[in-house]
């Protein structure tokens, strides 16, 4: 147990002020000590004198903090978060909580609490997941109600693309493409002037 | 330099924060900005720079909050030496106006027909703070007014424990010198 000084006491007082109780934690038993000892009439006269500017100091009133300042402060952080999902890597994190919606993190699978880094399923994990994320897919797209409409639109527009073309199928054995010499190839492989569609 | 770091009240907000939660802002500003303000404002003496730091300080702690790394130092001690550290450019910048704080200090004389004299104590440690050298009024301020620990001030301050007495020491009896012996 170190013993404190009359000295050492009146350095801290000097630092700290007249409250023992705000002293560094170390030095306040040993404060204690010198006060309660053959020196606590002088050390009591210390602690006195460093409480005249402690009285002093705690004059000041507190400083009240401008509304207007935090409603600013508070758009900083808007404006961070706004920028921060503007960068790539936001960008990137975005899409992998998608991807997530799709393929959930292994921990979600294992009954987790999902906050480990997200990473690819694999195994029977990942089949699980596969499978969970393409019924989904499935059911958001409309599952079997949208599949009779479907079909049909696919028949029409195979129709209509048909007639667009020219009705009915080329004749059989007739060249559907027109002949393209080798010369005109080249033409229009190296933009040579004979060729008109790139010809000014 | 802080050794009290373990178990960052503040680290659960930073992780929020860092995933986009805006209510984790507003609970991180509201923890801190009382102290940050009062600091800034008592190292300045000049409440629209005071701001200015405090927004300078929040915009960089958005900005930390994404890459924060646990056991460095606490929130609290890093944002208050990102704000010393501002305060100290800003004065820098500006010290031939220390003069006038002396100036201004020894004009206040008492005048009750115009002052209370509460506003009068005010304005007095105000300006005696202001005449203070730097380090000194930044130790005064935060252990002081804002009541850091020795270990968190010595952290925020960049210096020893022992150099952090030194300077409480020395800035005291200055600020004696202005405000006890001499009213």
């Amino acid at each position: 147990m170190d013993t404190m000084t009359l000295q050492r006491f009146r350095e801290l007082a000097a630092a700290w002020g007249a409250d023992v109780t705000r002293w560094p934690a170390a030095a306040q038993p040993g404060a204690v000590r010198v006060l309660g000892g053959s020196d606590g009439d002088a050390a009591r006269r210390i602690l006195g004198q460093a409480g005249e500017l402690d009285v002093a100091l705690h004059a000041g009133a507190p400083v009240p903090v401008p509304a207007a300042l935090r409603a600013a402060i508070l758009a900083t952080a808007e404006e961070a978060m706004a920028a921060a999902k503007a960068t790539p890597e936001a960008a990137d994190e975005e899409t992998l909580s998608y991807a997530a919606e799709w393929f959930p993190r292994p921990q979600a699978i294992a009954g987790g609490d999902g906050t480990a880094p997200l990473r690819r399923p694999t195994g029977a994990a990942a089949r699980a997941a596969d499978a969970g994320g393409w019924a989904r897919l499935w059911s958001e797209l409309g599952g079997l109600r949208m599949a009779g409409p479907a079909l049909a639109m696919a028949v029409v527009l195979g129709v209509t693309l048909a007639e667009v073309r020219g009705g009915a199928a080329p004749d059989a054995g007739a060249d559907a493409t027109p002949a393209v010499s080798g010369e005109e190839v080249m033409d229009v492989a190296l933009f040579g002037a004979d060729y008109e569609e790139y010809t000014l | 330099m802080d050794s009290s770091h373990a178990g960052d009240p503040d680290l659960p907000l930073l992780h929020r924060i860092a995933a986009g939660d805006a209510d984790a802002c507003r609970e991180l500003v509201d923890r801190h900005l009382p102290v940050l303000h009062a600091t800034a404002t008592r190292l300045l003496g000049d409440a629209a720079e005071a701001q200015d730091v405090c927004q300078e300080v929040f915009v960089s702690a958005w900005q930390a909050a994404r890459t924060w790394q646990p056991g460095r130092a606490r929130f609290r001690t890093w944002m208050l030496r990102v704000a010393t550290n501002a305060c100290h450019d800003r004065h820098r910048r500006r010290r031939p106006q220390d003069a006038d704080a002396l100036d201004e200090l020894e004009s206040l004389a008492p005048d009750p027909e115009q002052r209370t004299a509460l506003v009068e104590r005010e304005q007095r440690l105000a300006a005696a703070l202001a005449i203070l050298p730097e380090r000194q009024r930044a130790a005064i301020v935060l252990c002081h007014f804002e009541d850091c620990s020795q270990a968190e001030a010595a952290g925020i301050l960049d210096i020893s424990e022992e150099a952090l007495e030194s300077l409480l020491a020395r800035g005291r009896r200055r600020l004696r010198e202005l405000l006890v012996e001499t009213r």
